[in-house]
């Protein structure tokens, strides 16, 4: 239950890389990838229900599905390695203050 | 009475207990009461987050939308996986940047403390307690089902329990509660999902073949089908989804509980994982249920309705499939679940009650914090007393409405504010508060007028408002409404702009 201590949340004016254009377009792909698929379910049902393969069993409907599900997981991977990094590097070139203030 | 249900649940409830006194000895300041001390890791945070989410409602709820219709199971299931990237990439390191303990904190820094106190916790108690009484419902239906217990004792034991978890624990038990349950529930899906492969000599094809095969719809069960019907209830279905997790105060709160912005983005991310994970294995636990418990007139009656309701196909499944032992253990983790879920929301309403309400508006921030967590422990014994009333009052109402208004009431009054208050300079208090109140009536107002409520309780031939969530409609005209305000009011109520610039 215990954890190894971690470093807590820098004081406010010290800057940790904040990408806003990086989070929104992150943000548009998973949504864009989630409607895309809700609106299939809402206008084109019948296509969903359709087998992928002739006589085969499942449907474009579920195995589309599954890809967005997976897509999600992937996107919220890559994302939170690319700025988790970037919190490391960016650390990493902050020197020492020994206590003093930041400038 | 099951013995394997009492044993596992037994043991479930000494490791909780065992951690509640723990907790208890190391709680000591306001922080550690509401946020752990922010000592939770990522990947524990991520758990508890997965735990929140995964209700007893989403496990046996989803497998009985299989059972019932195939794909539209999924649908619902997959909507629970999409709130959560976007509460990493949006949400996770501006709270974090913003926030100490709640959101409600966060949009004060921007705005008039006073009005959007009031308005922000009473619309997060609003949405607390319909979810709260949909969980209590759930619980007594299980328990009744299960062990035979009468509603009135199902719910005093959940709140009791609940109540003990929060009271004597805090943050810390309520998140190890949470974590344990995920971990177990998730156990109990791969099991499962394990076991309806083994039955069919791992063909997942060979599932679906014999699925199609048994179902009065056949194929159509491969696709969307009876609940989700048209381009508008598909849109407020994904709108829902996507919006109400950010708007949800109990999961905001848990932001807080980590020590950086690297571990909140980390358990949000592990939070994906384990939904997506739990998704998937749903699919197979979901199509194995119409495979299996199709035609067996142990399971199902005459007409081909489960006997006990819709809900028992998961549990159904596992007796099937694992005998009466393992249908004990997965009816105890569905209770222990229930019981998680409740304990995080009485959480969440105790801080509501005591650091949004009392500490800051009533007192101006003067009490001592062990007036504060005083306070706080009496909310929750409050707040317990009323679920456990109102839960008895409504324990035969359809619960599945009041899950739905608690969404649809966090994605249209509290996650537009959230949205504007992190990435729009020009909202102001009256913008704010006139939103928020325009998503809200109208997100009550839409639900009143819909299907659920119009047609299935009122008895009225046709809804009013065609579709289950309001939100398409509540959310834009939060939005607009808010946005439209603080334009007209710029002038004389201090933007958020100028708020930022004094920060």
């Amino acid at each position: 239950m215990k954890h190894p201590p971690t470093e807590r949340d820098p004081p406010a004016p010290v800057a940790l890389p904040d990408n806003p254009r990086e989070d929104f377009i992150a943000t548009a792909a998973v949504v864009a990838a989630y409607f895309l698929f809700m609106l299939l379910v809402g206008f084109a049902p019948a296509l969903l229900t359709r087998p992928v393969t002739h006589g085969g069993s499942v449907s474009i409907g579920l195995l589309l599905g599954v890809l967005v599900t997976v897509f999600l997981v992937l996107a919220a991977r890559t994302y939170t390695r690319r700025r988790n990094r970037a919190v490391d590097a960016a650390a990493a070139t902050i020197e020492p203050t020994n206590g003093r203030r930041l400038p | 009475m099951n013995i394997a249900a009492l044993a596992t649940f037994l043991v479930f409830l000494a490791i909780t207990l065992v951690i509640t006194i723990w907790a208890s000895r190391h709680s000591a300041s306001r922080s550690d009461f509401y946020t752990a001390g922010g000592s939770i890791g990522g990947m524990q945070n991520g758990f508890a987050f997965a735990g929140d989410y995964l209700s007893a409602g989403v496990f046996l709820g989803i497998g009985g939308l299989y059972f019932s219709a195939g794909f539209d199971g999924f649908i619902y299931n997959l909507g629970g996986v999409i709130g959560w990237p976007i509460l990493l990439f949006l949400i996770a390191e501006r709270l974090r940047r913003l926030g100490r303990y709640t959101l409600t904190d966060v949009l004060c820094l921007q705005l008039h403390p006073v009005p959007v106190r009031i308005f922000t916790a009473s619309a997060n108690l609003l949405v607390l307690i319909f979810y709260m009484v949909s969980q209590m419902v759930a619980a007594g239906a299980l328990m009744h089902l299960l062990l035979g217990l009468s509603f009135g004792w199902s719910a005093l034991l959940v709140g009791t329990l609940m109540t003990v978890y929060v009271v004597f624990g805090g943050m810390v038990a309520t998140t190890w509660v949470q974590i344990i349950k995920a971990a177990l529930l998730l156990l109990v899906a791969v099991i499962l999902a394990f076991l309806t492969l083994l039955k069919f000599d791992f063909n997942l094809a060979g599932i679906f073949a014999v699925a199609i095969a048994k179902h009065p719809h056949h194929a159509a069960i491969m696709g969307p089908g009876s609940y989700v019907v048209g381009p508008g209830a598909a849109l407020s279905i994904g709108l829902t989804m996507v919006c109400g997790p950010a708007g949800l105060p109990h999961i905001l709160m848990r932001f807080f509980t980590v020590p950086n912005v690297k571990e909140a983005r980390r358990s949000a991310y592990v939070a994906t994982v384990i939904i997506g994970v739990f998704c998937l294995l749903m699919i197979v636990i979901g199509y194995g249920t119409i495979a299996v418990l199709t035609g067996d007139p142990a399971y199902v009656d005459a007409q081909g309705a489960l006997n006990g309701g819709g809900n028992m196909a998961s549990l159904y499944l596992a007796h099937a499939l694992g005998g009466n032992v393992f249908l004990g253990a997965v009816s105890a983790v569905a209770f222990a679940t229930i019981l998680a879920v409740v304990s995080g929301l009485t959480l969440a309403a105790a801080t509501t009650i005591s650091h949004d309400l009392y500490s800051m508006l009533i007192r101006g921030g003067t009490q001592t914090e062990k007036q504060e967590i005083a306070v706080s422990r009496w909310a929750a014994f409050a707040f317990a007393a009323v679920s456990i009333a109102l839960s008895t009052l409504f324990q035969h109402e359809n619960v599945n409405i009041l899950a739905a208004m608690a969404f649809s009431v966090a994605a249209s009054a509290t996650f537009p504010l959230l949205i504007l208050v992190l990435f729009w300079n020009g909202l102001t208090t009256v913008g704010a508060i006139a939103g928020g109140i325009a998503g809200l009536v109208s997100a009550l107002a839409g639900i009143y007028v819909g299907p659920s409520v119009w047609v299935g309780i009122l008895g009225h031939a046709t809804p009013i408002f065609p579709y289950q969530y309001p939100t398409i409609v509540s959310m834009p005209l939060a939005f607009v409404v808010a946005i439209g305000l603080s334009l007209a009011s710029r002038r004389r109520s201090p933007s958020a702009a100028a708020a930022r610039q004094a920060i």
